[in-house]
């Protein structure tokens, strides 16, 4: 099992459409595959069509396994859905014994071959203890300085994590990219003269990609054939369906 | 430390194409107009890069001197010729294909036979 972490300690860069669209194009790839919403907000179960609920505060709050927490959302996809029991689960954790392995023991030996979480825009004690958990971390942002701002903040953590001995991957995921606007061009050049290999082709802005949570759908199935997925037609690769085949070679080898 | 020792930093080639293009798209729109039309034919011509061998590389050189043109227009004919004999399967690639271990591509091509010959 690995477990990839969607985090931006920013609001609004597109961590659940990330999180979800690689979900279940994970899925959709024959990857049994466990989301699990770390988000107060309880968005992941909301796009998928489905209902917020207590998921992860039944998980580190009730102790339940994750095999009775977990819903079925698509095929090889579950999801661990949060909603706003999730700010209290985090005030069990800060006062558990060892509050950032929480994750890593409520995941432990969960029967999925990948296991998704998407992060709250926060920079706090659930956010360590995911970061402790994971194998390689995706850091959505838009090209825009306070978002790529908040990429250093979490590539900060990561450090912390990594001083406790536990090194992770990262790649950088430019989001709700316009190839028209002048910051746009000029926030890539900056983050990819930064990051260099670490960022990844960009996600287009689409407004399917707005629209598609209001129906409950995956971008899969909303709008497969669109900008946000497949890229613009210039020949330049881009969108969730080049992102989801990095993300199977980081993962799976 | 030694100072011919120079750090690699990759970054990932479709991000380097695409930030190529909007940097060249940039340079054009700052030419003044009547310029601007000349710089955008040139930059719809198709220049791409591609890995040779040193050898076929110095063949091409070869010929294209003996003939007396550019290797630019001697490989194009070369492709058109290849093109051509592949959609009339003149031209079996599997012979040449080897499992990838990059999840981009499913195969590799090696060489190593034509080389030798």
């Amino acid at each position: 099992m690995t477990i990839l972490t969607i985090a931006n300690q920013k609001g609004g860069v597109g961590k659940t459409t990330s999180a979800v669209t690689l979900a279940h194009g994970l899925a959709l790839a024959g990857q049994h595959t466990l989301l699990v919403d770390l988000d107060p907000q309880g968005h992941v179960a909301f796009a998928l069509g489905m209902d917020k609920a207590p998921g992860l505060y039944r998980l580190i709050v009730d102790e339940e396994p994750v095999t009775n927490v977990a819903i079925y959302s698509r095929d090889n996809l579950d999801i661990v859905p949060g909603d706003k029991k999730t700010e209290k689960a985090k005030r069990t954790i800060v006062i558990s014994n060892f509050p950032a392995e929480i994750i890593s023991r409520v995941l432990k030996n969960a029967p999925y071959d990948v296991v998704i979480l998407d992060m709250a825009p926060s920079l706090d004690v659930l956010h360590v203890s995911a970061l402790m958990a994971s194998d390689w971390v995706l850091i959505p942002t838009k090209l825009d300085a306070m978002a790529v701002d908040g990429v250093n903040e979490v590539l900060r953590s990561m450090g912390e994590v990594a001083e406790r001995g536990h090194r992770i991957g990262y790649s950088i995921l430019p989001t709700f990219f316009d190839r028209t606007t002048r910051e746009t061009i000029v926030q890539l050049k900056a983050l990819v003269e930064t990051f260099r290999g670490h960022v990844w082709p960009p996600i287009p802005q689409d407004t399917k990609a707005r629209e598609a949570p209001a129906y409950g759908k995956s971008l899969w199935e909303y709008c497969p054939r669109s900008p946000v997925m497949i890229g613009y037609e210039d020949g330049h690769e881009s969108g969730y369906t080049s992102t989801l085949r990095r993300v199977v070679e980081v993962l799976c080898g | 430390m030694d100072k011919r020792l120079q750090r690699r930093t990759v970054v990932d080639p479709a991000v380097a194409d695409m930030l190529s293009d909007m940097e060249r798209k940039k340079r054009i729109a700052s030419l003044p107009k009547s310029k601007q039309e000349k710089a955008r034919k040139d930059a719809a011509r198709h220049k791409v890069g591609l890995d040779l061998p040193p050898g076929l590389h110095e063949a091409l050189r070869e010929i294209a001197e003996r003939e007396q043109i550019s290797i630019s227009g001697l490989v194009t004919y070369y492709l058109y010729r290849g093109v051509m004999d592949y959609e009339t399967g003149k031209v079996e690639l599997s012979p040449y294909k080897r499992i990838s271990r990059c999840a981009r591509f499913e195969y590799v091509l090696d060489f190593t036979k034509l080389e030798k010959s």
